[in-house]
């Protein structure tokens, strides 16, 4: 108990502290409790042995978590995804994927990664993405001879490019937070965006051409058959149509293109193909309410812990001993990368993003950095974040919906996290990446 | 008496079933009959997002009791696959006690906070509605989760094998249906 | 020891030029002594949340926008009647800092949930963002408005004739690009920094009510300090509601002209007095809807007393602003 007397001299020692929650988060996390557990402790021990706070403020703090109301987005396209699954939309989306890239090397993976990287910039919603993309690609790159491993990791990896691409909220909240324009911020996310989706297409290619002798490829269909596949296509492909359709018209909001997607599922299953009875349907929305659930719980308890941790400032803190003014820009945007990064290992993009935007402001402001540049940087590692491990919504969104286990969804992400964290040096030192669309837009 | 806690036991299944599925459409209902509204006659429900919010609410924690249930929570399982099966077993005894415990405190928590929420009379801006009678969801989602952790504890210590929770082992978590 | 200050918004914004007037004074008052630590926007959760923290006495101060303390204080929505506060800035001034309705009657309702009224700040007049010319109910009509989610405000824009769209703000930026929503009301200065300026094309003052911020402390613990502190936590909000008030009438001005300078093409509309009235008329109706949202937040047996402090409260605030101005 010799914390005690740092607490009653009034000075709270963040280096202990952080060390303290650290450590107590992983050996909790690999004695393999329940995720909801390390997080769950980690607050406890701060609130009560280092701050002595009423810890009635997790409760509260789990609901505001769950609470923000783009996350209704997630369980709705969850829903969609299960219903086209459960019914003929998705095989037939695949059929025609299939009648025209199946024959070609990295065919598959190449088109999942495309898909999810159009889907999420779409709907805003990287675990929705993993979700209806992840649902839909998973068996037949399966099928096709693909590692599980690969194809979670690129499911999840490949999601995450939503975060730069408009609408994305993390551009929204940051350009927000650090009073800079949202439409500047749109256009910059857009080059990485695309760079990342062409980087990840590449990896596809080399992987499907490193791992050849094991993966099938189909035969080269005829013209004929690729009409076919067309035409059984057609009412499928008004899915995505009405998501993108509806969304980029300013019909309705990410959020209510989600719920519509449902409705157009559920019409075209239930009553067009038939396909669906009403017991698949109440199915489909259980399986979405445990699915949500496993998720939102994690991310309401993440807040919770992240409360803590910025009621006692432990950001601040820990930065403060950088001397970050007057440093060179490069070395700023690193740290800053540095600490997005390390932020979003632990707790939600979002949330980091919360905490720390208010921290850099002002040295941002004081340097020569365009802010825009550091808003799509630190939009980046957010993506990054909700993929690496432990704490990763992506990661926790494909456990949950693939039912397979935490390591095995993570054990193909190391290449995927080479390429993102090339991207972040390239964005280093090419700003051009980012900025270049956003100048000859302003000209 | 046995028969009795079984019988009880599905009860709450299908309760915690029902609520789930009811609010997953009522939440495909809402936010469409939003947009049609606001598109098509020119009037949005005012408290599209307020009903999604309380919906959401609701699915969080009786889902989180229910994935509980079904064995299906997040684990990182690395470290326990490595381990043989006696040690697996006494440290998901362990696993389970005291995640049940955890749970019943944040219980006991959730029904101060419930109760402060009451007391302040707070009331959603949209509906005016006592938002404590949502939040009472909070409290009856965590004892029931923390039920089957205690739940799993005792099978554990009395029977073979390594229990998630009353009728899942180990390895066994299974996709779900109605 | 530490106090902590928790704020609804962003640095730089009013509420935070107060919070750190208000910790700067503390720490002269008391010569370093007492620091006070500030909370921004979201670090501690929601409006909602930061009050709740206040009223638990987790946080020792709060400020948060009026409307978000209706759910807790259902009176103190008075404030929120449009036409009620007006654009008088002196007579605004005078009547939110010694109003006998609001530091009487209205902060008694502050401490049935624990919690002390201390001071309440203008943040400027709230102007109506559209894509067209909007000086008449008529031009009103089909607009889809984007409004705080509460009754008197949803009431409000219905019954100038427009749409009111509740949208979390987080999705209001591309809501009016995509013209999902047409339009949104709030203070210039929020309006810059939220960059809803590069996605609306006309601007129009009405003249119809300030966004408030009100500012307020946990009772039980107020109570409990010494008279030194006490008097010392006054003069701070009195220095801070000076510094949050200079401030406001600058920041207003310096982003109207940031935003005049980035959108040229952008129109500004001063409603006149004679197309202010027909909304100031309108308005009228909504003192019943006030009355009837108070009395819904009490049980049976105390509806008719509530309704009538309710109608004594906006009365009697009508009153005071006509004589302040
Ligand atoms: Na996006
Ligand atoms: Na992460």
């Amino acid at each position: 108990m010799n914390f005690l007397s740092d607490v009653v001299a009034g000075e709270l020692d963040i280096y202990v502290i952080t060390f303290t929650l650290v450590v107590t988060m992983v050996v909790l996390l690999f004695l393999s409790f329940p995720m909801v557990v390390p997080l769950a402790v980690a607050a406890l021990v701060g609130l009560v042995h280092f701050s002595q706070i009423d810890t009635g403020v997790i409760i509260q703090q789990i609901v505001t978590g769950i609470s923000p109301n783009a996350l209704i987005a997630v369980p709705m396209f969850i829903l969609a995804a299960d219903i086209m699954a459960r019914g003929h939309t998705a095989n037939n989306l695949l059929g025609l994927i299939e009648a025209y890239f199946g024959h070609r090397r990295g065919g598959l993976p190449i088109t999942a990664c495309l898909s999810c990287t159009l889907f999420g910039s779409v709907s805003g919603s990287t675990q929705a993405t993993v979700v209806s993309v992840g649902q839909i690609m998973r068996p037949k790159l399966l099928a096709a001879g693909y590692k599980d491993s690969f194809v979670m990791a690129l499911i999840i990896n490949a999601s995450d490019i939503a975060f730069l691409i408009p609408p994305s909220i993390g551009l929204i909240l940051y350009g927000t937070l650090a009073n800079t324009s949202v439409g500047e911020l749109f256009i910059a996310g857009i080059g990485p965006g695309i760079v990342l989706a062409v980087l990840f297409s590449v990896y596809c290619y080399v992987y499907s051409l490193l791992q050849g002798d094991t993966i099938a490829l189909v035969e080269r269909k005829t013209g004929a058959e690729r009409i076919a596949a067309l035409k059984r296509a057609l009412l499928p492909l008004g899915f995505p149509a009405l998501i993108v359709g509806g969304i980029y018209s300013g019909a309705v909001t990410p959020t209510e293109a989600a719920s519509f997607s449902v409705l157009y599922a559920l019409v075209v299953e239930c009553l067009i193909y038939r396909e669906l009875k009403l017991n698949d349907v109440l199915n489909a929305a259980l399986s979405t309410g445990l699915i949500t659930a496993v998720v939102f719980i994690l991310v309401g308890m993440g807040q919770a812990f992240s409360w803590y941790i910025s009621f006692e400032q432990i950001p601040q803190g820990l930065l403060e001993p950088l001397d970050l003014e007057g440093a060179s820009d490069a070395y700023i945007l690193a740290i800053i990368a540095l600490s997005f990064f390390v932020g979003c290992m632990f707790v939600d993009s979002l949330v980091v993003l919360v905490i720390l935007t208010p921290i850099f402001v002002p040295i941002v402001e004081s340097s020569g950095l365009d802010p825009v540049l550091v808003g799509v940087m630190v939009t980046l590692q957010m993506a990054i974040g909700s993929a690496t491990p432990p704490f990763g919504c992506d990661i926790f969104t494909a456990i949950a919906i693939f039912n397979k286990p935490y390591m095995e969804v993570i054990k193909g992400t190391f290449p995927f996290f080479v390429i993102l964290f090339v991207m972040s040096a390239l964005l280093i030192f090419f700003p051009g990446i980012a900025l270049m669309l956003r100048d000859l837009a302003s000209l | 008496m046995k028969t009795l806690l079984l019988t009880a036991n599905r009860g709450i299944e299908f309760a915690e079933k029902a609520i789930i599925i009811f609010s997953i459409l009522l939440m495909m209902v809402n936010s469409t009959a939003n947009a049609i509204g606001r598109y098509a006659f020119g009037q949005s429900l005012f408290f599209a997002e307020e009903l999604n919010q309380f919906l959401i609410v609701g699915v969080t924690f009786v889902g989180f009791a229910y994935a509980v249930r079904k064995g299906r929570n997040i684990r990182m399982t690395a470290v326990y696959d490595a381990l043989s099966s006696r040690t697996k077993k006494v440290l998901l005894t362990l696993i389970s006690l005291t995640t049940g415990l955890l749970l019943m405190f944040l219980t006991y928590k959730s029904v101060i906070y419930v109760q402060e929420v009451k007391d302040i009379n707070r009331l959603s801006p949209a509906l005016q509605f006592p938002v404590y009678i949502i939040y009472a969801v909070i409290p009856v989602g965590l004892a029931m989760a923390s039920l089957q952790y205690l739940i799993a504890f005792l099978m554990n210590v009395t029977h073979e094998g390594t229990y998630l929770s009353l009728s899942v082992q180990d390895g066994d978590a299974e996709d779900i249906g109605v | 020891e530490t106090w902590k200050f928790a704020s609804e918004e962003d640095k730089n914004d009013v509420q935070d030029i107060f919070a750190k007037t208000f910790a700067e004074t503390i720490k002269e008052e008391s010569d370093g002594d007492i620091k006070v630590r500030i909370f921004y926007y979201g670090q501690l959760g929601t409006e909602n949340d930061i009050v709740e923290l206040t009223a638990r006495g987790t946080v020792q101060f709060v400020s948060v926008g009026t409307g978000h303390l209706g759910s807790y204080v259902p009176e103190v929505q008075a404030l929120s009647v449009p036409y009620v506060l007006g654009s008088d800035v002196d007579a605004i001034r005078e009547v939110l800092t010694s109003s006998e309705t609001i530091y009487n009657d209205l902060s008694d309702r502050f401490e049935k949930v624990n919690l002390k009224l201390l001071t309440m700040i203008s943040e400027g007049e709230m102007a109506w963002g559209a894509n067209k010319e909007i000086r008449s109910p008529a031009d009103f009509d089909g607009q889809k408005i984007r409004t705080f989610t509460s009754t008197i405000p949803v009431e409000t824009y219905k019954a100038f004739g427009a749409t009111p769209t509740p949208l979390s703000w987080g999705e209001v930026y591309g809501a009016l690009q995509l013209k999902t929503v047409d339009g949104m009301v709030n203070p210039i200065y929020f309006i810059y920094n939220a960059k809803w300026h590069e996605v609306q094309d006309y601007l129009m003052f009405p003249g119809q009510q300030p966004y408030v911020g009100t500012v307020s402390t946990n009772s039980e613990w107020f109570n409990g300090l010494s008279a030194d502190k006490q008097a010392m936590v006054h003069k701070a909000i009195a220095a801070a509601e000076q510094a949050a008030h200079d401030y406001q009438l600058q920041i207003n001005k310096e982003n109207m002209d940031k935003i005049l300078a980035e959108r040229p093409d952008l129109k500004v509309v001063v409603l006149t007095d004679e197309e202010r009235a027909v909304f100031r008329d309108l308005s009228s109706g909504l003192h019943e809807t006030y009355y009837t949202v108070v009395e819904n937040a009490y049980g049976e047996e105390e509806k008719s007393e509530a309704r009538a402090r309710a109608r004594k409260i906006l009365e009697n605030l009508v009153r005071e602003v006509k004589d302040a101005s």
